[in-house]
C-alpha cells in the first residue's frame, strides 16, 4: 500500500493488533506543523455505524487533555477502508525501541503510561490496549498512544487474532468475557513492566504456537513475576496482576508514583 | 473426513480460486504436499526441518488456509529455526490472489511469462501474484516437466520435485458441480490455460500489501475520500459530551458499575458485582456468596463470558452472535441487531449462517442453524463430539469446545473462573 486518502506513505512502520501503521508525509490540509504523521489503517472494512463510533471514541480520546497521550490529528474513510493520523514519535516504541534503554528510561516510560491511563480512565474511557508497542519513546519518558479500537470498529471483539500480539498483556478478566475497566488496564501496565524490565511474559514459556492453546494456557496457569526482577519490582508487578481488583493500585496514578519510586 | 459442499456455494470467477485446482505432482526427488489450498514444494526430505514445514502448512489449512497466514508463519519460522533447510516454496490464496513464499533455489512460475526465484534472496521472497491465475508451476527441484495429465493430488504429501497447478481445470467432481457462469464462453476462455498468450499477472510486493485490500472494491489510490480533523482545538465534541470518570474500586465503598447488559434478576455481592443467583463466589472478586442473604433483584447483565476462536481471537458474550462464512447472510445481522462472527475454512464447510449463539437469562446456549455439515459440541476436552439437533437450544458449560466445519471455538463462562 502506498498512500491512503492524501497520505502519502514513506514507510511501514509495524503490523500491528487490529491494522498496520505507516509513516507518511503530513498533508498541507493538516493544521499541524509536524514534518511527518504516523497513519494507522485498520484491517477490514469499515460500516458506517463502525465508522461514526471510531470517530466519536477518536474525538473523546483527542478531548483529553494530557502531554502524555499521543496527539490524534485526523480520521476517516476512504472507500470502506477506515484510516486515523497521529504524532509521530521517532525514538520507536517500548516494544521496539530504536536504541537501548536504560533501567530510568524504561520506568519512567511505564509510569508515563500510568499517568497518561489515568486522565483517560479520569475521562471516562478504558484504553483497552495497553502494551509495549504502544507505548512511544520520547527523551527519557514516553506517550500513551493507540486506544484500542477493535471493539468499537467490530462490537463484542475484544482480542484479534492476528498473531497473539496484545494476549500476554490483556487481563485474564477480558479473556473471561469481564468489561474493561480501570483495573483491566492496571494489569496491562503491570505486564508491560514485567515484560520490558525481564524480557520474560508473565506466564513463562507458552507451550504451543496455536493460539487457542495459549489462550487456554494463559486461563490455565496464574502469571508470576520472574525471579530476575528485584523484590520491590516484583511487588509492584504482583500488585498490578492480583485476580481481585480489589487487591491492584485502585488508580493507574497510584501506580504511576509506585513505579517512579522503584526508580 | 472431508465435510461436503455446505448449501449454498456461490463459487468465485474461474482463475480467482484454487481449491478446485487440479495439482500434478512431477516426478523427482524432493517433496511435494497440498492440504486444501496450501500447497508445498521442498527440494529434500530427509531434513528434520521438512517435517515442521509441512507441520506449519497443514495447520495454516485447517485454521484458515490463507496465504498471508502462511506467509507470516513460515517467515517466523525461518527466523527461529537454526538448522539448514532445504530450498522450498508454498503458496495458500488471500483474496485479491496466490501469495507465494520461497526460500532458496526455488522458482514459481505463471504461464510462460515470468518466474520468480529465491535463489538470489538472502533470507526469503514473498510476494501476490493477483487474480486470475490461470496455471502456477511451483518447483523446488530440477525437473519442471509435468507429469502426464492422469494425477491429480488432491491432499497430502507425495515424492516429487515439485507440481503443476491447473486453476481453470477443475477435477471431475466439481466440473460437475459447477455452475452456468462458469461455462460461459470467456471461462471456457481462461481456462485454456496452455494458450501461451494468457494475461500475465503483475506482482505487486507482498510484504507491503495492506490486509484491507483483501475486501473487494476499497482503497482505490485517488478514490474519494471523507476525512474527520479530530486535534482538540478544532473538535466538535461539547463539553457535555464529556463522560463521567470511570468508577474507582476501593475497599468498602464500590458505585454499582453502569452496565448495559438487558435486565435480569440476580443478586449482588458484599462488593456490588452482580451475579447469577445460582453461584457460590462472586464472579469478580471471588467473595463468597453463601453467607449473604439472598436478596434477588432487577440488574444489568454482565457479559456471560468468552468465545475463543482457533486464529486466537476472542469475542465477549454480551449480546447474541450468528457464527458462520458470511453472518450478514443473517437478515438480522445485516440490520444490525446481531452481531457477526465470520468463520472460514479451506473447504467452505462452514454455511453462511451457520449457527447462533443466544444469552438466556445467566445461560449461553448454541443453536444449530440447519447447516449443511451440522453443529458439534464438546463438553470436554476429550474429543467426545456431539451434533446439535438443529433448531434446538444446547446449554453450554464452560470450558465446551464447539465445532463448525474445520473451525474450533471454545466457550469460557465467566462464572466458570
Amino acid at each position: 500500500m502506498e498512500s491512503i486518502a492524501d497520505y502519502e506513505f514513506l514507510r511501514l512502520l509495524e503490523e500491528a493488533n487490529y491494522g498496520d501503521f505507516y509513516l507518511a508525509k503530513t498533508p498541507p490540509r493538516l493544521p499541524v506543523t509536524d514534518e511527518f504523521v504516523v497513519v494507522k489503517v485498520t484491517v477490514g472494512p469499515a460500516s458506517d455505524d463502525a465508522f461514526r463510533r471510531a470517530i466519536r471514541e477518536l474525538r473523546h480520546f483527542a478531548l483529553v487533555q494530557s502531554p502524555k497521550l499521543v496527539t490524534i490529528f485526523d480520521a476517516g474513510r476512504q472507500g470502506s477502508t477506515f484510516y486515523y493520523a497521529m504524532e509521530h514519535l521517532p525514538l520507536g516504541s517500548l516494544g521496539r525501541p530504536t536504541r537501548p534503554l536504560s533501567r530510568q528510561h524504561i520506568l519512567n516510560a511505564v509510569a508515563d503510561a500510568a499517568d497518561a491511563a489515568h486522565t483517560l480512565h479520569e475521562n471516562g474511557i478504558a484504553h483497552r490496549d495497553i502494551k509495549p508497542a504502544n507505548i512511544l519513546l520520547d527523551e527519557g519518558g514516553a506517550k500513551l498512544s493507540d486506544l484500542g479500537l477493535s471493539q468499537v470498529l467490530s462490537p463484542g471483539l475484544v482480542m484479534t487474532g492476528l498473531g497473539n500480539i496484545g494476549a500476554e498483556f490483556t487481563d485474564p478478566t477480558i479473556l473471561m468475557g469481564g468489561e474493561a475497566t480501570r483495573a483491566t488496564d492496571i494489569w496491562s501496565l503491570g505486564a508491560v513492566l514485567h515484560r520490558t524490565l525481564t524480557g520474560f511474559s508473565l506466564y513463562g514459556e507458552l507451550p504451543s504456537r496455536e493460539p487457542l492453546l495459549v489462550v487456554r494456557a494463559m486461563l490455565a496457569s496464574s502469571p508470576e513475576p520472574h525471579a530476575s526482577l528485584s523484590a520491590e519490582e516484583a511487588d509492584v508487578v504482583r500488585a498490578c496482576i492480583a485476580s481481585n481488583p480489589l487487591d491492584r493500585p485502585s488508580t493507574a496514578e497510584e501506580l504511576a508514583q509506585k513505579i517512579r519510586a522503584l526508580i | 473426513m472431508v465435510p461436503k459442499e455446505s448449501q449454498d456455494p456461490s463459487p468465485p470467477p474461474v482463475g480467482h480460486s484454487i481449491s478446485d485446482a487440479k495439482c500434478v505432482p512431477h516426478p523427482g526427488e524432493g517433496v511435494v504436499a497440498r492440504f486444501g489450498e496450501v500447497f508445498l514444494a521442498v527440494a529434500g526430505g530427509a531434513e528434520p526441518g521438512v517435517r515442521m514445514l509441512i507441520e506449519h502448512c497443514l495447520a495454516v489449512a485447517e485454521v484458515s488456509g490463507d496465504g498471508r497466514m502462511l506467509s507470516r508463519r513460515l517467515a517466523g519460522f525461518l527466523t527461529t529455526y537454526d538448522q539448514e533447510l532445504p530450498a522450498f516454496a508454498a503458496a495458500a490464496p488471500v483474496e485479491t490472489g496466490i501469495a507465494v513464499f520461497l526460500q532458496g533455489d526455488a522458482h514459481v512460475s505463471v504461464g510462460s511469462e515470468f518466474t520468480l526465484s529465491g535463489a538470489s534472496s538472502l533470507a526469503w521472497v514473498d510476494r501476490l501474484i493477483p487474480w486470475p491465475v490461470p496455471a502456477l508451476i511451483i518447483s523446488a527441484g530440477h525437473s519442471t516437466e509435468p507429469a502426464c495429465g492422469l494425477f491429480n493430488l488432491q491432499r497430502g504429501v507425495v515424492p516429487g520435485a515439485g507440481m503443476t497447478l491447473l486453476v481453470g481445470q477443475s477435477t471431475e467432481e466439481s466440473s460437475a458441480d459447477a455452475t452456468p457462469e462458469s461455462t460461459t464462453g470467456e471461462a471456457a476462455g481462461m481456462s485454456d490455460v496452455a494458450t501461451p498468450d494468457a494475461p500475465s499477472p503483475s506482482v505487486s510486493n507482498f510484504a507491503v500489501t495492506p490486509r484491507s485490500e483483501r475486501w473487494p472494491g476499497q482503497a482505490v489510490e485517488s478514490a474519494p475520500f471523507e476525512s474527520v480533523v479530530i486535534s482538540s482545538a478544532t473538535s466538535e465534541v461539547d463539553e457535555d459530551d464529556r463522560r463521567e470518570p470511570l468508577p474507582v474500586v476501593s475497599k468498602g465503598a464500590i458505585d454499582r458499575p453502569q452496565l448495559q447488559g438487558p435486565m435480569v434478576r440476580g443478586v449482588y455481592c458484599k462488593n456490588n458485582h452482580f451475579n447469577d443467583p445460582q453461584v457460590l463466589f462472586c464472579a469478580v472478586c471471588g467473595i463468597n456468596m453463601v453467607q449473604q442473604t439472598p436478596d434477588l433483584t432487577e440488574g444489568p447483565r454482565p457479559p456471560l463470558g468468552v468465545l475463543l476462536l482457533d486464529d486466537g481471537s476472542a469475542f465477549q458474550l454480551d449480546a447474541d452472535y450468528v457464527l458462520g462464512r458470511e453472518p450478514a447472510h443473517d437478515p438480522e445481522v445485516r440490520a444490525g441487531q446481531l452481531r457477526g462472527i465470520t468463520l472460514n475454512d479451506a473447504n467452505k464447510s462452514v454455511s453462511r449462517a451457520h449457527a447462533r449463539i443466544e444469552l438466556r437469562q445467566w445461560e449461553v446456549t448454541l443453536i444449530d442453524n440447519n447447516s449443511a455439515n451440522g453443529t458439534y459440541v464438546a463438553a470436554d476436552n476429550q474429543g467426545h463430539w456431539t451434533p446439535l439437533v438443529p433448531g434446538t437450544p444446547h446449554t453450554l458449560s464452560s470450558g465446551s469446545s464447539i465445532r463448525l466445519g474445520g473451525r474450533t471455538l471454545v466457550f469460557n463462562s465467566y462464572r466458570g473462573k
